[in-house]
C-alpha cells in the first residue's frame, strides 16, 4: 500500500475533471503559495544551518611553533657536517671554494625551515667577496633545495626539478617555479665568520 | 475476564502432543524476539551474479575494513604531536618515537605494515573496479549514481593515504605534507583559508598533526563509510550488472546468480581471509616505508617522490615549464595550482562526468543491465586505454630527468604516444567490429 499525495488531491480536495479550470484556480492558488514560501523557508533555514558551521570552522586555531626569523647581525651557522663544517658552529667565508655552496641558518634559529640559506661562491675573493646568499626554500612548493649545486652548477630543488642560477640573482633556469629565490645580503663577522647584513628581498617559499 | 477463551487454551495444550514429525520447528531465541527470518526472506534470496572481477569493489571494502582495524590498533600506540622529547639521549618529535615505538614491538609493527599495504591494496582495488565498471560500459543508465559515488570514494581514498603520509613525521613525511600544504595554499582566493584550516596553521606548526590525524581517523573513514554505505545500497536497489552469458539463460527482468545468504555471503567471507592472508605476507617479507629509509626531519629536503597512486600529479608538476602562470587582480594562478590541483581536478572531474558524456546513454532508453564487451565500443575503449597511457606516461615523466630526456622531448612523449595507443586500439577494434558485423553484436540493454 502506497500513500502518495499528489499536488492535484492535496490542493483541492474533492477536485473533480469536470471542474472547469476558472472555478479551480482561485481554490489552489493560495495553498500553492503557501507550499512555496514554506519550501523556501525549509530551504532557507537549511542553507543557514550549513553556513554556520563556516563560524567554528574559520576560527579553528592552532598552536604555533614560535619561530624567529633572520635579523641583521645574524652569525650564519652550518647545519650539518657535509660541507666539513659542524652543526651550529659558524660558517667562515674561506671554508668554500670556487663552486661550491653550503646550507647555513642563523645562530640559534634553526627551528626555523624558512631562515634556512644557502651561500654559494660565485667568484674567488676574501671575506665574502665572491659569495653570493639566498634563500634556500624553493618558491614552487616549498622544499629545501640541494645543499651541493648540480653538474652545470645551478641550484637545484629534489622535489620537481627546478633550477636556479647563482650567478643570475638565482633567477629560474628552469620550471616549474616561477619566481627567483630572494636574496639576502651578508656581511664579514667576527672571526672570518659571516652574518646577515639585511632580510630577504622577497617572500620565503610558495605565496 | 480472568479466563482466557476455551478454544485458544485446549489448541495450546493440545499442540505439543499431537505434533510429530510435521511439527514446526521451535523459533531460537533471537529469531522469536527479531524475526530475522523475515529479514533472509527479503533479503538472503537477493540473487548477487557471478563474474571473477565482481569482487574488486568487495576486495576494496574488505581493505577499508582491515585498515579501520589495524588504524585502531596503531591509534592506541601513536601520539599525535611533534613536539620534541628526548628518546634514548636523541632529541625526536614525539610522533616519530612513538612510531619508532610501533616498529619496535614485532606484532605491532607487523600490523602497522599491514596498515600501509592494505592502504595500496584498497586503492589499486578501486581502481580495477572503475576499469571493470568503465570499459563494459556498466556506468550507464541506471548506475550513474553509484559511478558518481565511486569517483568520490576513490577521490576520498587518495586524500586518505596522503594525509597518512604526514603521520609519521619523518623526513619524507614533512616534505610530503609541506607540498600538499603548498598545493592547498595555491588555490586562487581561498587557499590559504583552506591551507589553515587543514594543516592547522602553517605548516610545520603544533597544530599539524592533531589536525591531520584527526582527519586521517575520524573524517576520512566517517565519510567513506557513509558513501560506502550509499553506493552498497544502490547495488542491492538497482540488482548488480550481469556477465552477458546470463542473458541467454535467465528471463528477461531476473538477475541470474547465487543467493546473498549464505552462498555470497561465504565467497565474501572466503575473500577477506584470501585478503588478510595475503596482505600479512606482504607485511610479513616485503617492508613499507620504514622510519630508518628517512630518518627524522633535517633542513635539507630528500629526494622524495610520492607512492605510485599520486605520482601522476608529481609527474604532471615536473613537466610545467617556467614562467607558466598568471596574475589576474588578487587572483594568482602560479605553476602549483596548475598543476597539482587544477590537473587532479580535472582528471577526476572527467571521471565523474563520464555517464553524461557516453552518447549512448542518451540514445538508449532501456537500461543496461548487462556487460558489453569492451572492444564493441571502440571509442569508449580507445579513449580510456588512451588515457591509461596518459597516466602511465605521467609516470614515467615523474623520472624523466635521471633518465636524460629533456623537457621538450618528454611533453612529446606524454602526449604523443596516448594518442598513437587510443588511435590504434579504435581502428583495430573498429576494423574487428566492422568485419564481425551486426550479427555477433551484443546488446546490453534488459529487454524488459
Amino acid at each position: 500500500m502506497k500513500h502518495i499525495l499528489t499536488p492535484d488531491k492535496t490542493a483541492s480536495p474533492g477536485n473533480d475533471h469536470d471542474h472547469p479550470s476558472s472555478l479551480e484556480e482561485p481554490l489552489r492558488q493560495p495553498r500553492d503559495r503557501r507550499r512555496t514560501v514554506l519550501g523556501w523557508m525549509v530551504g532557507i533555514a537549511a542553507g543557514a544551518f550549513a553556513v554556520s558551521f563556516a563560524v567554528p570552522a574559520a576560527v579553528l586555531k592552532a598552536l604555533m611553533l614560535d619561530k624567529p626569523g633572520i635579523a641583521i647581525g645574524d652569525v650564519l651557522t652550518y647545519v650539518d657536517t657535509t660541507t666539513g663544517g659542524q652543526p651550529g658552529q659558524p660558517f667562515k667565508a674561506s671554508d668554500l671554494p670556487i663552486g661550491g655552496s653550503a646550507q647555513l641558518f642563523p645562530m640559534g634559529k634553526a627551528d626555523n625551515q624558512d631562515s634556512l640559506v644557502l651561500v654559494v661562491r660565485i667568484a674567488a675573493g676574501d671575506g665574502v667577496g665572491g659569495l653570493v646568499a639566498y634563500s634556500a626554500i624553493c618558491t614552487h612548493l616549498g622544499c629545501a633545495v640541494n645543499e651541493k649545486l648540480n653538474r652545470d652548477n645551478l641550484i637545484l630543488c629534489p622535489c620537481h626539478g627546478s633550477v636556479y642560477d647563482p650567478v643570475d640573482h638565482a633567477a629560474v633556469r628552469r620550471g616549474p617555479s616561477d619566481r627567483a629565490l630572494p636574496g639576502i645580503p651578508i656581511a664579514d663577522g667576527p672571526n672570518g665568520s659571516v652574518i646577515a647584513n639585511g632580510l630577504f628581498d622577497g617572500p620565503i617559499g610558495p605565496q | 475476564m480472568r479466563k482466557t477463551h476455551p478454544t485458544e487454551q485446549s489448541a495450546a495444550d493440545a499442540a505439543p502432543i499431537s505434533c510429530t514429525s510435521t511439527c514446526p520447528r521451535k523459533a531460537g531465541w533471537l529469531e522469536e524476539r527479531l524475526q530475522l527470518s523475515a529479514f533472509q526472506e527479503k533479503y538472503g534470496h537477493k540473487a548477487f551474479p557471478v563474474h571473477s572481477t565482481f569482487f574488486l569493489g568487495e576486495t576494496a571494502a574488505i581493505s577499508f575494513l582491515i585498515l579501520v582495524v589495524t588504524g585502531i590498533y596503531l591509534g592506541l600506540i601513536y601520539t599525535p604531536s611533534i613536539s620534541e622529547i628526548s628518546v634514548a639521549g636523541q632529541r625526536l618529535p614525539e610522533a616519530f618515537a612513538s612510531v619508532q615505538l610501533i616498529e619496535s614491538i614485532p606484532a605491532a609493527n607487523l600490523i602497522r605494515n599491514v596498515h600501509h599495504w592494505a592502504a595500496h591494496v584498497m586503492i589499486a582495488a578501486i581502481l580495477l573496479h572503475a576499469f571493470r565498471v568503465f570499459f563494459t560500459g556498466t556506468y550507464r543508465k541506471p548506475r550513474e549514481l553509484t559511478w558518481l559515488l565511486g569517483v568520490l570514494l576513490l577521490g576520498m581514498t587518495l586524500a586518505a593515504g596522503f594525509v597518512g603520509y604526514a603521520l609519521p613525521w619523518d623526513a619524507f613525511a614533512v616534505t610530503a605534507t609541506g607540498i600538499g600544504f603548498g598545493l592547498a595554499r595555491s588555490i586562487p582566493v581561498v587557499g590559504h583559508v583552506l591551507g589553515d584550516l587543514f594543516f592547522g596553521g602553517a605548516f610545520p606548526s603544533l597544530g599539524s598533526l592533531p589536525r591531520l590525524y584527526t582527519i586521517h581517523v575520524v573524517v576520512i573513514p566517517l565519510s567513506i563509510l557513509g558513501v560506502m554505505s550509499l553506493h552498497l545500497l544502490l547495488v542491492l536497489k538497482q540488482k548488480h550488472s550481469m556477465p552477458g552469458y546470463a542473458k541467454k539463460l535467465a528471463e528477461p527482468g531476473k538477475v541470474l546468480g547465487i543467493s546473498l545468504w549464505p552462498n555470497h555471503a561465504l565467497l565474501a567471507g572466503q575473500l577477506l581471509f584470501l585478503v588478510l592472508g595475503g596482505l600479512s605476507l606482504l607485511a610479513a617479507f616485503v617492508p613499507v616505508h620504514p622510519l630508518a629509509a628517512y630518518g627524522p626531519p633535517t633542513p635539507e629536503t630528500p629526494a622524495v617522490k610520492p607512492d605510485w597512486y599520486l605520482l601522476w600529479i608529481f609527474g604532471f608538476l615536473k613537466l610545467i615549464p617556467a614562467g607558466v602562470g598568471m596574475t589576474l587582480g588578487p587572483v594568482t594562478i602560479g605553476p602549483e595550482f596548475l598543476g597539482g590541483v587544477l590537473f587532479p581536478a580535472s582528471v577526476i572531474g572527467a571521471m565523474t562526468l563520464v555517464p553524461w558524456l557516453d552518447r549512448t546513454n542518451r540514445r538508449v532508453l532501456r537500461r543496461f543491465e548487462y556487460l558489453e564487451p569492451p572492444p564493441q565500443a571502440p571509442l569508449r575503449l580507445a579513449l580510456g586505454v588512451g588515457a591509461l597511457a596518459f597516466v602511465a606516461m605521467l609516470l614515467f615523466a615523474s623520472y624523466y630527468d635521471q633518465i636524460g630526456l629533456t623537457l621538450g622531448q618528454i611533453w612529446l612523449l606524454v602526449l604523443s604516444l596516448p594518442v598513437v595507443v587510443a588511435a590504434a586500439i579504435f581502428s583495430w577494434s573498429w576494423v574487428t567490429r566492422q568485419r564481425r558485423g551486426s550479427v555477433a553484436r551484443f546488446d546490453p540493454t534488459s529487454d524488459a
